[in-house]
């Protein structure tokens, strides 16, 4: 019984705080990095009755990415402040006595949606999508606009210039691989090296890149606002060209056409970021980009299966994701044009 | 024996689809029953042919790095790359029939793939790699015919046009 618990910590965090209830405690799913819950708590304070509702985000067993949840919890209390859509972060607790793992607290957004089902295919959403596209590309070149330095996010890896993000990230994932690859790789293998002998323009600057943007990692509202930026654990410094490229991988053109992100067509997407960001899109970094989007997302499927074949794990979606990896590749592949 | 495998395979996707599915009550359990149901379908799309897929692939690697050997035998830097083919090629017995069997035994040859490919492109731009490029070629066809196989939750998604497509392309 979680519930109990979370009592206790909202008790130890809130010192004022009387009659703590805690209720409605639910897993939700998604999130294979973390494990996220949402619950309601209620209690009595200076003589009033305060109703919130939180949502827990706690390190799993076993994940199909290393990621720092200090990092997480960092970034998104400051980009908050840069006038990003996200949750309000409340506490970050290290201490794993507490709910037996790490983990953060922040403020539940309610009556939105994230499920990329949901806000590409239900009714209440089919009239607000032009909206949503375009906050969606607006939101994206306001995360890039963010001084990054001034809202002390000056800890996040950084490239050391910028010529060097794209080949920053290739060693980044490579290193992964080598440490994660239970087989040969030969896609895996020849991309990184079509990478390296490929690199991006230099980046235009170098800015927060969100790195998992894309539909399923926003908070919908049926009004068409998009209220809330979420899983933000493999955030960094670099070119902003790599956001465009995970935006526009393959495996989240969620409606199975061209459409990025099920949302729009690409040159509308390219045109608005372009004129809301000032930053021109290069299309031979964006294809780079796009093949680095397709290899991390077959190397965190490869850590997952990888968890779940060395039992660090017995959740049936690790071991699934790793069946999943051959679209990828063919991907991939047609992407270096071979 | 009736029912087969895959027919069994369906009785487990039928009872978690229409008897324990409509039985859950929260969305995380509700993923995790969605998950089994595509793990039972991809396991399903590949579980009648998958020895015999194994059988035939395993026999056109072999064959791939007799072409490669064939082709890095002419190249006098590649000592070291046709000493790894030769040994990824020699050191197969007949792998039998067992499914980890063949898995393994795929996994050694395409060991080779990866090493011709990393010796085959590091060479691109010299006069090395002209007498490569048909063995490179040929791996890359092989290596799509392999990607575009067995069925994907990214083929009712992302990849819905993408992969009718390739399949159409890879089969012309």
């Amino acid at each position: 019984m979680l519930e109990p618990r979370i009592a206790q910590y909202l008790a130890h965090r809130i010192p004022g705080a009387q009659e703590i209830a805690v209720e409605g405690l639910y897993r939700i799913p998604g999130g294979q990095s973390r494990e996220t819950w949402s619950f309601d708590a209620r209690w009595r304070e200076n003589g009033s009755t305060v109703e919130r509702g939180f949502i827990l985000r706690r390190d799993p067993d076993a994940s199909v990415l290393v990621s720092d949840r200090d990092l997480e919890f960092r970034v998104m209390e400051a980009i908050g402040k840069a006038g990003v859509p996200v949750p309000q972060m409340y506490w970050l607790e290290p201490e794993e006595s507490w709910l037996d793992r790490p983990f953060c607290l922040m403020a539940r957004i309610d009556g939105c949606e994230a499920n990329p089902t949901n806000v590409l295919m239900s009714p209440s959403y089919f009239g607000v999508r032009p909206q949503l596209a375009e906050q969606f590309t607006d939101i994206l070149a306001k995360i890039h606009a963010a001084d990054w330095q001034a809202l002390g996010l000056d800890f996040l890896r950084k490239p050391p210039s910028e010529d060097a993000c794209g080949v920053t990230e290739v060693e980044e994932w490579e290193a992964v691989l080598d440490r994660e690859a239970m087989e040969p790789q030969p896609v895996l293998r020849a991309a990184f090296r079509w990478l390296r002998k490929n690199p991006p323009m230099p980046a235009q600057r170098i800015v927060l890149v969100h790195a998992d943007y894309r539909t399923g990692n926003f908070l919908a509202h049926p009004s068409g606002e998009i209220r809330g930026i979420l899983d933000w654990e493999m955030t960094h410094l670099g070119d902003p060209l790599e956001d465009i490229g995970w935006a526009c991988a393959r495996p989240w053109r969620w409606l199975g056409n061209d459409d990025i992100g099920g949302l729009m067509s690409r040159e509308t997407f390219y045109r608005r970021y372009e004129e809301q960001s000032g930053f021109r899109i290069d299309d031979d970094s964006v294809r780079f980009w796009e093949i680095v989007a397709n290899i991390k997302l077959a190397i965190i499927f490869l850590t997952g299966a990888r968890s779940f074949i060395e039992g660090r794990t017995r959740a049936a979606m690790m071991a699934f994701l790793g069946r999943n990896t051959r679209r990828l590749e063919l991907e991939i592949m047609d992407l270096m044009g071979v | 024996m009736r029912p087969t495998g895959v027919e069994g395979l369906r009785a487990i996707q039928a009872a978690v689809a229409g008897v324990m599915t409509p039985e859950l009550t929260t969305g995380y359990a509700l993923e995790a029953s969605t998950v089994v149901g595509m793990m039972i379908e991809s396991l399903a799309a590949e579980w009648d042919t998958e020895v015999e897929t194994l059988v035939s692939d395993n026999k056109r690697l072999k064959t791939l790095l007799a072409e490669i050997r064939e082709a890095l035998g002419r190249n006098a830097n590649a000592e070291s790359v046709v000493n790894e083919v030769d040994g990824v090629v020699g050191q197969g017995g007949d792998a039998g029939l067992a499914l980890s069997a063949l898995t393994f035994e795929n996994a050694r040859l395409m060991g080779g793939l990866e090493r011709f490919l990393q010796f085959a492109e590091d060479a691109q731009g010299t006069p090395e790699a002209e007498p490569l490029a048909a063995a490179r070629a040929s791996t890359y066809r092989y290596l799509k015919e392999a990607a575009v196989r067995g069925w994907s939750f990214f083929d009712v998604s992302g990849f819905r046009e993408k992969i009718v497509a390739a399949r159409a392309e890879l089969s012309a």
